[in-house]
């Protein structure tokens, strides 16, 4: 009878018009009780170990099983000591040394140390290494530091817990970028055991060990009771791939798991009113802009660029598109990051746009082109919908843009060769670092029209590029700050593309869950997450 | 076994040879041909040009498609379905690990769709032109016709979201050994009733809803089939010479209407096979299907090679155990 009734009622649910759902509802549900945390993600670990990963779903698994040299802080991109105690660098920048944390063991029993450190970076930095095993690629060591030239020339444990780097050039963001989780420290015993197998067997140092992962069924890890920054409240954790978004919702608001990452954005709302469930929002650490062609014969003057500023509202894009959560972005640098500068809004003012316009020898506008790219990204949760709203709003002074798609496999490098006139561009920075973004998205280096370059705007300035290279071959950070403020100013004024939104990031936990907090990273810090009980 | 029944054996095993050569060699092909390259999409899109070919050479993707395939053959008769290019992992392992739980998967889906498909069809025979045919044919209709992404969905919001009854996804909860794969089979192994509850408690939905359409299906043919059989002289003289009815119906009406279902039964399973990969999906059952797919997303030539010829040696084994029965239900196939 009650499954009757509840067809019925789900029959009728479906054809009556919905109105939206306003008031709060459901009940706050009670902590469970036993200290287990189930988690639910948009998919599986790829891998667990760290430096043979380079994907977010991964290394939110990893974060919890390894440790990093250095550390972000819980909810910020503050740099904090972890299996380093501190690090400093020789006067000319070349040399990084780390003094290490006494009295760490991994998770097989084995003592961290110097020497440890020294064979889990060496084994991505020497291809013949005896710690390379078959099979094994280091994406993200290939990434940041590259393979042949590699920025890191060598290491040596100058004694147990002393290690030294040396750069074969300055590296302005050395220390920010070996916070990542893709850095993590694997026990060297481990490694040796399992060889290429090691991927499913990992040991590291961190507050959770490693129990059981069932491949795209769960992975299981319990709380390391003699973890070096004091044992995790959870005695468990299990993660679970739940690749759609509706069943991780359900499952969440149901109580079947406690914390769920990847929501969509259109059930925010709805979510967020219902009392068994908490959500979770911040500006995430990516920018979405409007790249415009600077070596488009439209787009090459300044006036039609400034036009397009001044033609775009972009607080109705973040309420609109975004329910309110993006931040209008003024710089291509995300809020969170160091090195901002004071830059004053481009105002909305469509009257102001067509003077320009006129100015600038187009008194009745010119027709052009904007390409969004065939999937959804980050910052882009529906990129066709973001392409017509900039076509209607440039439509109303005088624009007329024929929107054009393209499939993702080949949208940046197109983009990058120049072959657009106005493309949707966005970037989800992986280090806290001003470096990330700017000199990738704005630096006269990052024009390719051979291959395509990550600068998609094809934006060539003197004075910018001048300070941009000079940031990232200096070490300190408040010289460095300073340059990317004045790079920054200059870029604003010249408005080579447009910044749109930082697009936010969204989770939900089980509202009796404490201590867990949204990292600008997309990683996962599990360490501090409790039950709250009375 | 007598000499008929292993000649048609051995007939079917040796045409299974061909068969998966050709599908080896298309798949090959296929996905060589399709846009998008393993390489770019492993490394994502910072890689640099030379990492890119750094790592097709170590793939050995740069060289031409024959010298390729012939590796990839040289491989395949040693036995060696080579490793995952995303993970790393063994194929034969990930293969081992999806193809239990589709089969499990599928064979509860199979006992739901017979028991209910052969029951529903033989009720519209037998009431034929009631409106208990009436019933079966519009229950049969929508099985055929029920998007199955859409009936998971509902079932969920109905089941374990509405009623708090059975699993949202995965296979269990609980950790036991799992030496088989086959989780049923397991959890009996394991000597305990919480870990079986547990395991039928998440297999209950998907196979239900993965049932719907052979179900369907073999209502239809188990009605039109026992039609046939039931207006035939040798039902009417059985009828006539007294026999009870339900022995008449047992003994000479349902094995000879179950040649046809037979075939639609084996035919449906080879479906089940390749074409569960929506349950999977909705109820996150790591199967076969979905290894598949998510391999030919990213483009992981091995585990995509090595899940279509698993789907394809298993297919072309049901079609011998199909003819096989054949032979059981029908002695006439056994004379030479």
């Amino acid at each position: 009878m009650r499954i009757g009734l509840l067809a019925l009622s789900l029959l009728l649910w479906g054809c009556t018009p919905r109105t939206p759902v306003s008031e709060p509802f459901g009940t706050v549900p009670s902590a469970p009780p036993e200290d287990v945390l189930v988690v639910g993600k948009p998919d599986d670990a790829s891998g667990l170990d760290p430096a043979l990963i380079s994907d977010g779903e991964s290394s939110q698994v990893c974060r919890n099983l390894f440790d990093t040299l250095v550390r972000h802080s819980a909810n910020s991109m503050k740099l904090e000591p972890a299996l380093a105690v501190s690090w400093k660098h020789s006067p000319d920048g070349l040399i990084w040394t780390f003094n290490l944390r006494k009295g760490v063991k991994f998770h097989d029993g084995t003592p961290f140390n110097a020497q440890a450190v020294v064979d889990n970076y060496s084994r991505q930095l020497q291809p013949t290494h005896p710690l390379r095993f078959p099979g094994n690629r280091f994406p993200y060591w290939a990434d940041i530091w590259g393979t042949n030239p590699c920025l890191i020339d060598s290491l040596e444990a100058q004694d147990d817990y002393t290690v030294n780097f040396h750069m074969s050039e300055v590296v302005a963001p050395f220390v920010e970028n070996m916070a990542m989780p893709f850095f993590g420290i694997v026990s060297p015993t481990a490694l040796k055991k399992y060889g290429s197998d090691g991927f499913k067997h990992p040991v590291g140092t961190g507050a959770y060990r490693f129990v059981e992962w069932l491949p795209r069924e769960r992975i299981v890890l319990e709380a390391n009771p003699d973890y070096w920054d004091g044992p995790p409240a959870m005695k468990k954790v299990v993660f679970l791939p739940i690749k759609d978004a509706t069943s991780r919702q359900l499952q969440l608001e149901a109580g079947k798991v406690h914390l769920i990452t990847g929501v969509s954005l259109e059930k925010v709302e709805k979510l967020s009113l219902n009392r068994a469930v908490s959500v979770l929002s911040q500006p995430g650490m990516n920018v979405g802009y409007l790249a415009m062609n600077n070596e488009d014969p439209h787009f090459r003057q300044p006036l039609v660029r400034q036009a397009i500023c001044q033609a775009i509202e972009r607080q109705e894009i973040a309420r609109a598109l975004y329910r309110g959560l993006a931040v209008v972005a003024e710089s291509h640098l995300p809020p969170m990051i160091w090195g901002q500068a004071d830059l004053r809004a481009y105002e909305y003012n469509p009257d102001k746009a067509r003077q320009l316009l006129a100015r600038a020898g187009y008194p009745n506008g010119f027709k052009t082109e904007i390409w969004y790219m065939s999937a959804a990204r980050t910052y882009y949760p529906d990129p066709k919908i973001m392409g017509e709203v900039l076509q209607a709003m440039l439509g109303e002074v005088g624009i007329e843009v024929d929107l054009k798609a393209v499939d993702w496999g080949s949208y940046l490098e197109r983009v990058g060769k120049g072959e657009h006139q106005m493309a949707l561009g966005g970037w989800v920075g992986d280090t806290g670092d001003p470096d990330n973004y700017l000199y990738v998205m704005l630096d006269d280096n990052n024009v390719n029209r051979r291959r395509g370059g990550s600068n998609l705007c094809l934006f060539k300035d003197a004075e910018v590029h001048k300070r941009l290279l000079k940031a990232r071959q200096m070490v300190i950070q408040e010289d460095r700050a300073r340059l990317y403020a004045e790079a920054q100013v200059l870029v604003h004024e010249k408005c080579p593309s447009l910044p749109l939104v930082h697009a936010p990031q969204v989770g939900a936990t089980h509202p009796q869950l404490e201590g867990y907090k949204l990292h600008p990273t997309g990683t996962m810090i599990l360490q501090y997450v409790r039950w709250k009980r009375p | 076994m007598e000499a008929p029944v292993k000649q048609v054996l051995l007939t079917r095993l040796g045409q299974i040879v061909p068969v998966l050569f050709g599908i080896s060699l298309l798949v090959f092909l296929m996905l060589r041909l399709i846009p998008g390259d393993p390489v770019k999409i492993m490394l994502g899109e910072r890689a640099s040009p030379a990492e890119v070919e750094h790592l097709r050479q170590e793939l050995g993707l740069d060289r031409s498609l024959p010298v390729q395939y012939l590796g990839y053959a040289g491989q395949l008769l040693q036995g060696d379905l080579g490793r995952s290019i995303l993970r790393n992992t063994r194929v034969s392992e990930d293969l081992g690990r999806a193809f239990p739980a589709t089969i499990e998967l599928a064979c509860a889906a199979m006992v739901i769709a017979v028991v209910i498909g052969v029951g529903l069809g033989s009720l519209a025979a037998v009431k034929r032109n009631t409106w208990w045919d009436s019933l079966c044919g519009t229950l049969s209709l929508l099985g055929v016709s029920m998007p199955i992404f859409w009936l998971g969905l509902v079932l969920l919001l109905i089941f374990p979201a509405g009623l708090g009854w059975f699993a949202f996804s995965g296979r269990t909860d609980l950790s036991f050994p799992h030496p088989t794969g086959f989780y049923v089979i397991d959890a009996l192994w394991s000597g305990s009733w919480t870990n079986l509850l547990d395991v039928l408690n998440h297999l209950m939905l998907p196979a239900v809803t993965l049932s719907t359409v052979p179900m369907a299906m073999i209502a239809r043919m188990t009605r039109s089939a026992l039609i046939d059989v039931l207006s035939q002289d040798y039902i009417r003289l059985a009828r006539a010479k007294g026999l009870p009815w339900l022995r008449v119906w047992w003994r000479h009406a349902v094995p000879n209407a179950m040649i046809p279902v037979v075939t639609v039964i084996g035919l449906q399973f080879g479906y089940l096979l390749g074409g569960a990969v929506l349950t999977e999906s909705v109820f996150e059952w790591p199967g076969l299907g979905k290894l598949v797919v998510e391999a030919v997303r990213t483009r992981d030539y091995p585990v995509v090679q090595g899940g279509i010829l698993l789907i394809a040696i298993t297919f072309c084994l049901i079609n011998v155990l199909v003819d096989l029965l054949y032979a059981w239900l029908d002695p006439r196939v056994k004379q030479p």
